[in-house]
């Protein structure tokens, strides 16, 4: 082997020992040489010599610390050191390995040893986290229970529960890549957050068009944050860019052409009308408001669109249409109701695959059932269901359904009065599963309403 | 493939119409590799380019058994670039199943490679993907590293790779309890 020829060569002169403080890290002993370049080969060489100069050093300062992982060398092993190995990687490579594991390994590894922990915490660490193109998402848990300091995340890989930091007096609205987004519900003051590291940042203010907020939508990298104001017919979009600091807009939005508005008419529901009356099934006129609960009032999913760094958003409007928002082209279109109006349901959309998809709770005689619906060529079709007897539990509850996607799968977060339940599905192969209860600090299983996912990265500056 | 032993100073010779570059491991070895698949490596790609390589390229870094793994890895991956490039319905964009198949099985192919070596084999892979500046390689072996520290203590870590603690108790539990706080129960 190569490098086991280089460390028999007699000539280096195994120093003594460094410092007063044996526990110095690698890092401030050693040249440090910048990311590899040919011209460097030189340079690196040394510092490969110079690495396996203080393996040898480290067999005498282990005859000389108390904290020896193996017995003291018998005599005549002094010089030798153990064999080559992964412990003995350079900085680079160690911090390209250590940007390679989840989160809550890495946070722990900060622990093998100083060099370790020096490495994990340095600039070029963060580079090689932020050259990893996707990671497992987090999904940042609301609960009914007011408790601002600790936020709860879900870790999908792991199947663990986590703690991450909050924003004070917030809520969070939106997620996009590793941030979150958070608006305080009295000033409507809006601030973004990295769960991971807890830096926030305030956003200033939008501008004020005294129009009713309906969604909130955030996306894109450098993100920007988009605001859907007014009332339908006449949407009208704001724009935060993070890059500029600064807001655009609001611009009115245009109607798409191949809209389905007769179709919204008929069923009396129309944009607007907050209330819709119907004749229910036992012929009784029951009205529904279709008011979102607050965790989720202004929720939207992005799904990138045809034209770079734009994406469409779709929300739900206050008569449970989806409505479908294209940044790019500054229209809007309303898509056709999944089931009609007199059917009891809640709906939420979630974006999955680059898609949007429609997840509908809905009650048929004695049952009730948790389908998921995609969006395609004007029509929509039923693409998951959870197992019957799963959703069974939720019949005559009005559970209220709040979903999030990542990936290809789905959070549903089912909540009631009486029932109460997180499930992951997997939309290409239609599996459900049931999350495992968190239990807080008092001993109780929380409830959750709603979940945000986002990519636990430690990288992302707000 | 390409491991085929092959005449000295005949280093640029042209196989089957595709140009072929001769390697010297460092125990003494030749062996041949298409320059397709040698320009994945950035060093090997300026050698090349600076020309003078009639005689082949010496690798006193790289041992025979290692530059084996590297030769199949750049073989394989020249291929599915060269596949990918001339498929007409790839850059028309239309069968981007297709491509994301075919990127997925170039991903299994390469879980495979690093699966099979033992942990020396695989430092020396990586040592020899950083020195050959071969991204992809580096980046594959760097994953199968992280794959093997998942979920492990800290201490199991030192274990394996051989390292020193050298914290001291007061440090090792401030730690351990920064990282209880998020990720423990």
């Amino acid at each position: 082997m190569s490098t086991q020829t280089k460390r028999a060569a007699p000539p280096h002169q195994v120093p003594s020992c460094p410092s007063p403080s044996p526990a110095l890290g690698y890092k401030t002993e050693l040249p440090r040489t910048p990311l590899r370049r040919l011209e460097d080969e030189e340079a690196r060489q040394e510092q490969r010599a110079a690495g396996l100069e203080r393996s040898c050093s480290l067999c005498r300062q282990m005859e000389l610390t108390r904290k020896m992982p193996m017995a003291p060398p018998a005599n005549g092993r002094k010089r030798k050191c153990p064999p080559s190995g992964l412990g003995d990687l350079h900085d680079d490579m160690l911090e390209r390995i250590l940007a390679r594991l989840p989160p809550a390994s890495f946070f722990r590894l900060r622990a093998v040893s100083r060099r370790w922990r020096a490495a994990a915490a340095s600039p070029t660490f963060l580079d090689a986290c932020s050259r990893v193109p996707s990671r497992d998402p987090w999904f940042l848990m609301l609960s009914e229970s007011d408790r601002p300091s600790t936020a709860v995340a879900f870790d999908a890989a792991d199947c663990s529960w986590n703690h991450c930091r909050a924003a004070p007096r917030s809520m969070p609205v939106a997620a996009s890549g590793g941030l979150v987004l958070y608006r305080a519900p009295a000033t409507g003051g809006l601030t973004v957050a990295n769960p991971l590291t807890g830096a926030s940042r305030e956003l200033p203010p939008p501008p004020q068009g005294g129009e009713e907020l309906h969604a909130i939508a955030m996306y894109g990298a450098p993100y920007r944050v988009a605001l859907f104001t007014g009332e339908l017919p006449d949407l009208s979009m704001a724009v935060f860019d993070s890059s500029k600091n600064s807001w655009e807009g609001p611009v009115l939005l245009a109607r798409k052409s191949e809209d389905s508005s007769p179709d919204a008419s008929a069923q009396g529901g129309g944009g607007g009308d907050d209330t819709v009356y119907f004749l229910s099934k036992s012929g009784d006129v029951v009205a529904t408001n279709m008011q979102r609960s607050a965790s989720k009032q202004y929720s939207s999913v992005v799904v990138p669109s045809s034209e770079r760094g734009e994406v469409v958003a779709y929300f739900l409007s206050h008569s449970g249409n989806v409505v479908a928002c294209d940044t790019g082209c500054r229209t809007f279109a309303e898509l056709p109701r999944i089931l009609p109006v007199y059917f009891e349901y809640s709906i939420d959309v979630v974006a999955c695959d680059g898609a949007a998809y429609a997840v509908v709770l809905s009650e048929y005689l004695d049952t009730a059932s948790l389908r998921v619906w995609e969006f395609a060529d004007g029509a929509w079709r039923q693409v998951a269901a959870m197992p019957p007897a799963m959703s069974h539990g939720f019949c005559g509850t009005k559970a209220d359904i709040n979903c999030v996607g990542h990936g290809d799968r789905v959070m549903v977060c089912v909540s009631s009065g009486e029932a109460n339940g997180c499930f992951m599905c997997d939309v290409s192969s239609n599996q459900w599963e049931e999350l495992p209860k968190y239990i807080n600090g008092d001993g109780e299983a929380n409830e959750f309403l709603a979940a945000f996912s986002f990519e636990p990265r430690v990288e992302i500056t707000v | 493939m390409a491991a085929e032993k092959g005449e000295k100073g005949a280093a640029a010779k042209e196989v089957a119409g595709e140009r072929m570059v001769t390697l010297e491991s460092s125990d003494g070895e030749e062996f041949h590799m298409s320059e397709a698949a040698a320009q994945l490596s950035t060093l090997l790609r300026h050698v090349i380019e600076g020309g003078g390589i009639d005689n082949g390229i010496p690798l006193p870094k790289v041992a025979a058994r290692t530059l084996e793994k590297v030769i199949m890895y750049c073989e394989k991956h020249a291929k599915a670039a060269a596949k990918s490039d001339s498929d007409p319905s790839a850059a028309a964009g239309s069968s981007s199943d297709n491509t994301a198949a075919a990127s997925e099985d170039l991903e299994k192919w390469d879980r495979k490679l690093v699966n099979g070596l033992s942990q020396d084999a695989l430092f020396d892979l990586i040592v020899a993907a950083d020195y050959l500046v071969i991204d992809g390689l580096l980046d594959a072996t760097c994953r199968k590293v992280a794959d093997m520290m998942k979920g492990k203590t800290p201490d199991e870590i030192r274990k394996i790779f051989n390292i020193l603690n050298d914290f001291t108790k007061e440090e090792e539990e401030e730690m351990r309890r920064e990282y209880a706080w998020a990720f423990d129960d």
